[in-house]
């Protein structure tokens, strides 16, 4: 593991057990994440990213099992630790202290029988923290930093808080233990398009702060704009392409990625001219043996249902794409610093 | 009225054989719901077919007391000698009549006033769950003892009709309950839309899609009217007459016969009826509940 | 059973725990709002609408104990109906030639005032003093049998929903529902013929009653242990009939629970297994059983009847079988209202405990800013 990252994911797979079989949610999903980067997952739903993303703190359900691949993390005393095989209470140790793990669903994500101070508390005395002095002051400090009022928010319990403020006050636990890697899941999905606002500037500002390292899991391809400094593709549970993001948005290398692009429609774009991807996701339970975005691709030739391409490296440094037809893809796409639906409209 | 289709079970076109088929079927995964619709429908026969075969045989033998089974009293006899299997045949039908009216009555009050206070709303639904819940509070067994003690209650429908008018209001809670919660789908609200009346909604589009809860509930409210009016016959409150099993367990007790050592077959066979029953009910609506309310399911 | 209170009818949650606002609750404003005014309110009611129903059935139905007792007595006796009436009026504390409103308003005055009127076999003796005598029994019987089954099934329950599908759940699940299905009478039946009379393990005679003539009552441990002694056979009854329920109650509260996004992220911050159990999954699992809780105090106390009688225990139940063959109506009348209040009090107290445990209720709350 190279000594500037973070978080090594390493051909991890999951699978589903389920009546029909088992579920290939996740098939090789490998990237790595520098200290003090930003990295987007961004994928449909269904494509496994929000599975990956569970694993990373092993709170799966039950039914999940990860079938092969590591999951390597280094301390910040430049330990590296395997955590597929961490005990119970190592494991509880690392949770949120070395890599926060912030779901989606902010609206429920707090005790609705206690206090949000009582939940500031628990957090603290799990790891350690016996002063309630300490952790309130660092609790006043937290809030502060995400513009809340701590009096206010600490006294009152969840259903008093509206859902902006509890994505706040979640984003501002998490940072609670100065963890390492924050790994956000949707953090934007479920508000409304200002308070979308809100917290992305309020992530931005943060990271800046803090420095810490960011994951954060999205369909919203604007929010990976905004905020990564990398971004990783999936499709039907694999990564099919890794690159910056500014590679990825103006010279994508995979056709899915392209696709993805496309279909964001512009605010100058005419009527009509928002595309989408036609046809649907496989079937993970069983997967075609060639490529499984060929039956929606427009590059595709009958090699792409031989094998499922590897992550090839393509013309651009710290730029992969799984597929076979990169070289065709980066020739209509070309390499200048133009939108990709631009480009597109001026190809038709 | 298709519409009433999306939420139900995937509704196969079918005679009524076929239905019962299917459901054999999906009971039939369920082992449990089986041994309870087997007893079912055993004490049903037990009750209301046998005794036409096997009338009521008041044949008192004094040399014949508390007598063990055998081949001539395969259950025994009481203390009078009469023989204990004919008056466990005999003495079914009073007690599984009212269990089925009193919860029969009783679902149609809940179901009507239920539907009707969610699908209405407002001033109306606030009347009648304030009704209800001051109902609930009403300890209903003193009061039907008592009742029954004042009034002397010989025919089976009062019987039935006043278990039925102390104990509609748990029930109308949960019908209400389910029916709110359908009062939000899409076909409901296209019904309004057009226009259609209250009573098409309520009767052809919600409660329609309910049948399965509404049996279920029935049930379950014949398992308790059956436990009220065993033990207003335990009591000696209400003989009614002949036999019934209650009136064996109320004698029992009065004559002592749980104090005997050899009187145990005349006291555990009616014990036995009362209680196999109830779970064969339990344990078939337990079934039912399981196949129809998906939630309940466990895996998948 | 169903699983919610008045109270929480009237914060606006229905069983399905979703908010459906009455119009109540805009008609009367701030006071109305508070729990325990509209507790009480619905309290008084309840017990003012079955005193009614206890004097018509008394008074009114035809082949009523007061027509009745005149007649028999005009037979008995051949004294006029004025006469009969007369006397008929002292008994049952009636004034019968006053017009039919009359009585009921004097009745209510009277009830308000705790008089309940004068038992009609032991004349002079009130049948408060009564009650008295026999209350303390039934609740205590009752109360520990509930509260014991239900702190053994709310455990029992919660580690079933953690062991889902192991030979523990099924085993405590099955069990559970099997015993609970079995009437309460039947239960105590076969306690008294099997452990009794056929297998001779226990001594039903002498653990009649309440406690053993020959012991002093007062806090000694002698006493206390004759006392247990002797209620401990009603109290495995309810205990028996009861933990089913709670078991099973419990475990599909818990199961709910569990899937809740809120213990993920529990878990996700690495809070300790004992603590999620304890504060994120138990007491959100619990508050729909405490109201289930109020409601089956209802149901134990008017089923005690059965038991008491089977068992012979000196409670109120078995005081009313006695007034029902006594024909005491004054003390019929009087138990069934005493167990009526007890419900009520029941039922306002676990409201209260309901709305301190869940904040949710009873709160001026609403999303803010």
């Amino acid at each position: 593991m190279d000594p500037g990252v973070v978080l090594s994911v390493r051909h991890l797979a999951i699978d589903y057990m389920t009546r029909r079989g088992p579920v290939h949610s996740v098939r090789d999903v490998s990237f790595d994440l520098h200290k003090g980067e930003t990295l987007a997952v961004i994928g449909e739903s269904g494509s496994g990213k929000t599975t990956m993303a569970v694993s990373l703190v092993r709170l799966s359900p039950r039914a999940a099992r990860i079938t092969k691949g590591e999951i390597l993390y280094r301390t910040a005393d430049d330990e590296i630790v395997d955590v597929r095989s961490l005990g119970t209470e190592e494991l509880r140790q690392y949770r949120w202290s070395e890599l926060a793990m912030v779901f989606q669903a902010a609206l429920n994500a707090f005790n609705p029988v206690i206090t949000i101070w009582e939940q500031f508390h628990d957090t603290g005395q799990a790891h350690g923290y016996g002063d309630s002095k300490k952790i309130r002051q660092r609790a006043d400090e937290l809030l502060r930093l995400v513009h809340l009022e701590p009096d206010r928010v600490l006294r009152a319990y969840p259903h008093e808080l509206s859902g902006g403020m509890r994505q706040r006050i979640l984003i501002a636990m998490s940072l609670m233990l100065e963890p390492q890697v924050v790994v956000l899941d949707e953090p934007t999905t479920a508000l409304d398009i200002l308070t979308q606002r809100q917290i992305i500037d309020l992530l931005g500002d943060l990271k800046r702060r803090l420095g810490f390292s960011l994951v954060f899991i999205s369909h919203d391809l604007s929010i990976a704009a905004e905020l990564a400094d990398r971004v990783i593709t999936m499709y039907s549970g694999t990564v099919v392409e890794r690159a910056s993001v500014q590679d990825l948005f103006y010279r994508p290398r995979h056709p899915y990625s392209v696709g993805l692009l496309q279909a964001v429609p512009r605010v100058s774009g005419e009527l009509g001219s928002v595309s989408s991807i036609g046809g649907s996701p496989p079937d993970l339970v069983h997967l075609p043996p060639g490529c499984t975005y060929e039956p929606r691709c427009p590059f595709r030739i009958p090699e792409c249902k031989e094998a499922e391409p590897a992550l090839l490296a393509v013309d651009l440094p710290d730029h992969d794409a799984r597929c076979i037809r990169w070289k065709e893809v980066a020739a209509t796409v070309g390499s200048k610093e133009v939108p990709i639906a631009v480009k597109a409209a001026a190809a038709s | 009225m298709t519409a009433a289709a999306a939420t139900l079970p995937a509704d196969r076109s079918g005679g009524p054989l076929a239905k019962t088929l299917d459901f054999l079927r999906l009971l039939s995964g369920r082992p449990i719901g089986l041994i309870g619709l087997a007893g079912v429908i055993f004490f049903l026969l037990l009750a209301f077919v046998v005794p036409a075969f096997v009338p009521y045989q008041d044949k008192v033998d004094v040399t014949a007391i508390y007598q063990p089974p055998s081949l001539a009293h395969p259950l025994g006899t009481d203390s009078s000698g009469r023989d204990v299997w004919n008056q466990i045949i005999n003495g079914g039908r009073d007690i599984l009549l009212v269990g089925f009216l009193a919860a029969f009555f009783s679902t149609v009050i809940a179901v009507t006033f239920g539907s009707l206070a969610a699908t209405v709303g407002g001033r109306l639904d606030t009347l009648i769950l304030g009704i209800t819940d001051i109902w609930l509070t009403i300890p209903h067994l003193p009061i039907l003892i008592v009742a029954a003690a004042v009034l002397n209650l010989s025919n089976l429908f009062y019987i039935a009709f006043i278990i039925a008018v102390l104990g509609w209001a748990s029930l109308l809670r949960q019908i209400r309950a389910q029916v709110l919660s359908l009062r939000e789908r899409d076909y409901v609200e296209a019904a309004r839309s057009l226009d259609l009346g209250l009573f098409h909604i309520i009767f052809r589009e919600i409660l329609p899609s309910m049948r399965s809860y509404i049996v279920i509930h029935f049930i379950f409210a014949m398992t308790s009217s059956i436990y009220a009016v065993a033990g207003l016959m335990l009591l000696g409150l209400v003989p009614l007459s002949g036999i019934n099993w209650g009136l064996m367990l109320n004698l029992a007790n009065v004559k002592g016969a749980i104090y005997f050592k050899d009187s145990i077959w005349y006291i555990l066979s009616p014990i036995l009826a009362i209680m196999l029953f109830q779970l064969s009910l339990v344990w078939l609506a337990s079934a039912l509940e399981d196949i129809f309310n998906p939630r309940l399911r466990s895996g998948g | 059973m169903a699983a919610t209170t008045p109270v929480q009818s009237q914060a606006g949650f229905d069983v399905g725990g979703r908010r459906t606002y009455g119009a109540a609750r805009n008609l009367f404003g701030g006071i109305w709002a508070t729990p325990i005014v509209r507790a009480l309110a619905r309290g008084l009611l309840t017990i003012f609408v079955v005193s009614t129903m206890t004097f018509f059935l008394i008074r009114l139905l035809p082949g009523n104990p007061v027509d009745l007792y005149i007649n028999q007595v005009i037979a008995e006796t051949g004294i006029t109906y004025a006469q009969a009436a007369d006397q008929a009026s002292g008994l049952f504390n009636l004034d019968l030639k006053a017009p039919l409103h009359q009585q009921y308003f004097d009745f209510l005055t009277r009830l308000v005032r705790g008089d309940l009127g004068n038992s009609l076999l032991s004349q002079g003796t009130p049948v408060t003093s009564v009650l008295l005598a026999f209350l303390p029994w039934t609740l205590f019987a009752v109360g520990s049998g509930l509260l014991l089954s239900f702190v053994v099934g709310v455990v029992l329950g919660l580690l079933a929903a953690y062991w889902r599908n192991s030979i523990f759940d099924t085993a405590v699940s099955s069990i559970g529902s099997v015993v609970s299905s079995v009437p309460n009478y039947l239960v105590a039946l076969l306690f008294v013929v099997f452990l009794g009379t056929q297998l001779r393990i226990l001594p039903i005679t002498e653990m009649r009653g309440a406690s053993t003539p020959g012991i002093a009552p007062g806090f000694t441990p002698a006493y206390i242990g004759d006392v247990l002694f002797h209620g401990a056979l009603p109290i495995t009854v309810y205990f028996l009939t009861l933990i089913g329920h709670w078991i099973l109650s419990m475990k599909s509260a818990t199961l709910a629970t569990l899937e809740e996004d809120y213990v993920t992220v529990a878990r996700a911050r690495g809070l300790a297994d004992r603590r999620i159990t304890s504060a994120y999954i138990g007491r959100n699992a619990i508050l729909p059983l405490v109201t289930q809780f109020a409601i089956s105090a209802g149901y134990v106390v008017g089923g005690a009847l059965f038991v008491e009688l089977i068992l012979v225990y000196p409670g109120l139940g078995l005081k009313l079988y006695q007034a029902i063959q006594q024909r005491d109506y004054p003390v019929m009348q009087g138990i069934v209202l005493i167990i009526t209040v007890s419900v009520v009090l029941a039922n306002i107290l676990a409201d209260l405990l309901y709305s301190r445990l869940d904040p949710r209720i009873g709160r001026a709350g609403g999303a803010a800013g």
